[in-house]
């Protein structure tokens, strides 16, 4: 009996070492909801924010080891200066140069999104990851090639000790890496915002004013304010593509009333990330601007009841409904050095 | 839980150790997985059946086992056992979920048996797979002869997750749960149906076959 208890004791003594010892080695960072915002979806409750996890993530982020061949990373699809979007690309664009059928999203605010791509096929940020590395179009790779690879990298189990306190590298661990560095990607300093928290010196024009108000009564039940969207989905009426068939979230729920429902994005840095909508239809802010005001089929049976009457917006709405979209660009964010290309 | 097992160090409980084995079976007789079974002039043959198995509790004269592990991975060509710590081996009987249930499909990034690599797990439409059984049938009407069903999904209408309770007659040290293949094969007519990838209405209704094909010997 003292044996056991002297086993047992010694066995707690080292396990609170090594907890500690965990401890020393991450640096824990909170993250800063901006004032005024709804609370996150994702709280990172099962995957503690740390200096050593962002890092890695970026690192990972980054990094064509992910890809079968070695040429794409998450950054290939996912350019910073963009929004994180896939700049002039109508759909992406993958390994061996394979074409996928949709435009990447922007990744801007993910922790506040409670479903994710264009149908809500992915539940959880956490697992998002592993669709770009198995997918044909995208990496091509599997996940026991990654960790493999991972592994063998003179770099990467050193990493993955100092972020989750153990050598072994998992989907998991990988998973939870990549999603501490997306879910960080904040943006909330455009001008818009530093309006709204009553900045000194910082005002809207007469024209971007009236634009937001244009905005308010025609675009904010669907890309609703602070995040620019309400993270449903909707049909804004936009024709089926004929080539890539795409019948939105019914692929995922199979049920008629999701028919052509896409998920409803974020506006913001709306500027940068062209070409838009999820098949990348429309080159220009100025032609979602007239799609918006006159190109919408009314008789479309999908489109969402609040789009149903005809905008008709004259020339000087147009211009000021644009003025105010501008100021959802977030320089601060786009060129934030803390989120680029580790060095 | 290491606190639990410690305080168990100090304060020993009587554990028993109770091995419950999955078997599969075809028309009631015992059949390794890949062998081609023919009868009338027809073949069918298996070469992948893998299911999860969740929220395990055993019942033991009144008294109440609940398994901790969030679920096991079960592939009847290799991981067919389980080995648990009830409260008594007299166990009178076992209830169980196949496949996953909804809040830990939107768990996030899980480990061990429900890691995503284990290839039980649909990444374009998140979700657990909860049952996959795969081969070939002279009925199949593929080039190929193969039949694949992957059966899984926990959005509303389309819940598959199954629950079953398998009474127990005599308790021994291994538990043995025939699995019946043919009692699932019966029910899909091989020539109109050989594939189910997805979540949804045709998931559901064969899921709905899956506890009629758990028995205890
Ligand atoms: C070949 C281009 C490509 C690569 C490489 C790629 N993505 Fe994507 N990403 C996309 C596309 C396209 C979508 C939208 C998919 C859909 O809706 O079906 C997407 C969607 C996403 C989303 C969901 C965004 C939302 O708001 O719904 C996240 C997060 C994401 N990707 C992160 C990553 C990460 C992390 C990596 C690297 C592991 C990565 N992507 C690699 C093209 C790519
Ligand atoms: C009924 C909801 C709804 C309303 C109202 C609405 N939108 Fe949209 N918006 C959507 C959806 C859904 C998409 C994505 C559609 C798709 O890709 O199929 C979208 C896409 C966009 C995009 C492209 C974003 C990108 O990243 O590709 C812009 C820009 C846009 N909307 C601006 C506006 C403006 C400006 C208004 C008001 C005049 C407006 N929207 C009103 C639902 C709506």
């Amino acid at each position: 009996m003292r044996n056991i208890l002297f086993i047992g004791l010694f066995g707690l003594f080292a396990s609170v070492l090594v907890a500690f010892k965990s401890q020393l080695n991450s640096t824990s960072i909170e993250f800063i909801v901006p004032k005024k915002w709804p609370k996150p979806i994702y709280t990172f409750e099962n995957n503690p924010l740390t200096e050593e996890g962002f890092q890695l993530g970026r690192k990972l982020f980054y990094d064509p080891i992910l890809s079968r061949d070695s040429t794409i990373s998450c950054a290939s699809c996912h350019l910073q200066y963009t929004g994180f979007t896939h700049v002039d690309h109508a759909v992406s664009h993958g390994i061996d140069g394979r074409k996928g059928t949709r435009n990447s999203p922007v990744l801007i605010n993910l922790a506040w999104n409670k479903i994710f791509h264009w149908d809500g096929g992915v539940n959880q940020l956490e697992v998002q990851g592993i669709n770009p590395i198995q997918h044909a179009a995208e990496m091509d790779n599997t996940l026991e090639e990654v960790i493999r690879r991972l592994k063998r990298s003179s770099y990467y189990p050193i990493a993955f000790e100092k972020a989750f306190g153990k050598t072994e590298i998992t989907t998991s661990t990988i998973m939870k890496a990549l999603t501490q560095y997306t879910a960080s990607l904040v943006s909330s300093n455009s001008k818009y915002d530093q309006v709204m928290r009553k900045e000194k010196g910082i005002a809207f024009t007469p024209q971007e004013k009236n634009g937001l108000k244009l905005f308010q009564r025609h675009c904010a039940s669907c890309h609703t304010e602070p995040l620019f969207t309400n993270t449903f989905f909707a049909s804004n009426g936009l024709k089926m593509d004929s080539l890539l068939k795409d019948v939105g979230r019914y692929a995922i729920t199979q049920q008629a009333k999701d028919s052509m429902q896409f998920k409803i994005p974020t506006l913001r840095n709306i500027e940068f990330t062209f070409p838009y909508m999820h098949d990348g239809r429309y080159k220009k802010l100025k032609d979602v601007i007239n799609y918006y005001s006159e190109g919408i089929d009314v008789n479309n049976p999908y489109l969402h009841n609040s789009l149903k009457k005809p905008l008709h917006f004259n020339e000087i709405e147009k211009k000021d409904l644009l003025a105010f979209l501008l100021t959802l660009t977030d320089k601060t964010f786009l060129y934030n050095k803390r989120f680029s290309f580790p060095r | 839980m290491k606190l639990i097992r410690f305080l168990f160090l100090l304060f020993p409980v009587q554990f028993f150790a109770q091995t419950i084995s999955f078997v599969p079976v075809f028309n009631g007789e015992r059949i390794s997985l890949s062998s081609r079974i023919e009868s009338n002039g027809d073949w069918i043959e298996f070469n992948d059946c893998r299911f999860y198995i969740s929220h395990l509790v055993t019942y033991s004269s009144g008294k109440v086992w609940k398994d901790d592990e969030k679920a096991h991975l079960i592939d009847l060509e290799e991981n067919s056992s389980l080995i648990l710590t009830p409260l008594s081996v007299k166990i009178d009987s076992i209830s169980f979920l196949i496949g996953i249930d909804s809040t830990t499909n939107v768990s996030g990034i899980l480990e061990g048996d429900l890691d995503p690599i284990n290839g039980m797990y649909w990444a374009w439409n998140s979700g657990y797979i909860n049952f996959k059984l795969q081969g070939k049938s002279s009925k199949s009407n593929t080039a190929d002869k193969s039949f694949e069903f992957h059966l899984g999904g926990y959005l509303s209408p389309f819940q598959t997750v199954q629950s079953v309770t398998l009474p127990v007659k005599n308790a021994q040290e291994t538990i043995e749960i025939e699995i019946d293949l043919s009692r699932f094969v019966e029910q899909v007519d091989l020539s109109k149906m050989n594939s189910i990838m997805i979540p949804g209405k045709d998931a559901v209704h064969l899921s709905e076959f899956l506890p009629l094909i758990f028995q205890v010997k």
